[in-house]
């Protein structure tokens, strides 16, 4: 399936197939949940023609699909507000032991204030539209909602695509199998370029250039530019502002800068843009670690003594990174250097006959 | 977690690895890649073929028994195409044989 010692056109190819065909019930469930999840977007017409008969058809889907409860501020003063640990007690019998996981007071203080209760989705895949509305006054159930049938398998197909629920072997399958999808995408534009390489400079076309420097730049630029911005976000102090952005729109900008510098990059110095970038991953992977201890002090020898996850996994994840796309930069440099020796033996014969 | 559910865990990936592994030496081509022992007689492929279907049925219902329908199924959907990428890849580290 997957020839390594063949060429780099044909072990391309291989790969690209492989992880393809491999993945594909994955790619395919998580493009069509996509497409799902945005029904409004795609159909934005469609609550008009199920609700024809309603004032508001718009209104009505999304009350009877969603249930959001509103009700208009009185404007007066209330009274006291009831208990809320009774109301999360009462929600949490209802949904059988399902913990409640958002609070809203709406209108507090007002005379209407009211209570809205939402169910988390941490222990199921489907994410469901559970929810309890109180009267903050008297503690009274206004309205209870859970999703009918054709919107809980719009919310299970949401899950499946979001992964907000709580299961690790689960999230890390994901993981592996969206590289996948990278490994495939990647195979494929060398796999496009191989193919034409040739032919392209024997007639002087500039497609195998400005293709390969879009692939340079959405392969390893876009792990440059993500780098960066975790980089940055450890480098900008608290509070920072500047030309009028915010610190949050300032690292979004260093993100698209350092992006489009790497398309830059990889159309002005084609033969070593590559293994130029790899070297740059490797640099920014160790720095972004290097950074978050010191910035915050929590270092890869405490956060793995402590069983810190979140933190000791992401380090250990660049880390990971910095060591691949190092043996990747080393191993075109070899290639490189090879070539142009065999280069140089041939220009030497060359020399050689016309003398 | 129970260590119940590592087990499992392991069970499901191990085989769904196991399955795709068998389907695998049921073909001419991989048997020679991995064995010089001569390949199977149709009787031997039929028995490899359905070993292999039936280890990636056995992967379907210890995942269903670990998590349940909805987080069962999904497990068992994603394990097996990763199963599937690792015996391509054990596969191409095979040394190519002199047949």
């Amino acid at each position: 399936m997957f020839r390594r010692e063949k060429r780099l056109h044909r072990a391309s190819l291989d790969l690209h197939n492989l992880a393809g065909v491999v993945a594909l019930p994955f790619h395919f469930v998580i493009t069509l949940s996509g497409l799902i999840i945005f029904i409004n977007i795609y159909f934005p017409q469609a609550p008009t023609l199920a609700y024809a008969e309603a004032n508001n058809p718009r209104d009505a889907f999304f009350e009877e699909g969603y249930g959001r409860y509103s009700r208009k501020p009185a404007g007066v003063a209330g009274s006291e507000p009831a208990r809320l640990d009774v109301m999360l007690r009462q929600a949490k019998a209802r949904w059988m032991g399902g913990q409640p996981f958002f609070v809203r007071v709406w209108d507090p203080g007002d005379a209407v204030s009211f209570v809205e209760v939402r169910r988390s989705y941490a222990s199921q895949v489907t994410m469901n539209l559970d929810q309890v509305y109180f009267d903050a006054a008297t503690g009274e159930v206004l309205q209870r909602f859970e999703a009918a049938q054709v919107m809980s398998a719009q919310r299970f197909i949401a899950g499946m695509h979001f992964i907000q629920f709580d299961h690790w072997p689960l999230r890390w399958l994901y993981f592996v199998l969206g590289l996948s999808g990278c490994v495939m995408i990647a195979t494929g534009y060398i796999f496009w370029l191989e193919a034409r390489r040739k032919q392209h400079a024997k007639l002087g076309w500039p497609g195998v250039r400005i293709v390969e420097g879009l692939t340079i730049g959405s392969v390893t630029g876009i792990l440059i530019a993500t780098l960066s911005f975790f980089v940055v976000n450890r480098l900008l102090p608290l509070g920072v502002s500047f030309a009028g952005f915010e610190r949050a729109a300032l690292e979004v900008w260093v993100f698209y800068l350092v992006w489009i510098t790497s398309f830059a990059h990889a159309g002005l110095r084609p033969g070593r843009a590559w293994r130029e970038q790899c070297w740059a991953i490797a640099a920014l992977a160790v720095l972004a670690v290097v950074l978050n201890a010191v910035t915050t002090s929590d270092h890869l020898v405490k956060t793995l003594a402590a069983g810190y996850w979140p933190v000791a996994g992401m380090d250990l994840l660049l880390l990971t990174s910095a060591i691949v796309a190092t043996l990747a930069a080393r191993t075109l440099h070899r290639r490189a250097a090879s070539e142009s020796a065999v280069r140089a033996a041939d220009a030497r014969r060359l020399d050689v006959n016309h003398a | 977690m129970s260590i119940m559910h590592e087990v499992l865990l392991l069970g499901v990936l191990g085989c769904a690895y196991g399955g795709f592994a068998l389907l695998a030496l049921s073909q001419a081509r991989h048997w020679r890649s991995v064995t010089s022992k001569p390949y199977p007689a149709p009787g031997g492929i039929l028995l490899l073929r359905v070993g292999g279907y039936d280890f990636i049925g056995n992967s379907l219902v210890l995942a269903l028994l670990r998590d349940g329908s909805s987080f069962g199924g999904l497990l068992w959907a994603t394990s097996i195409s990763l199963a599937a990428l690792a015996v391509a890849l054990t596969l191409a580290g095979m040394p190519a044989r002199q047949h």
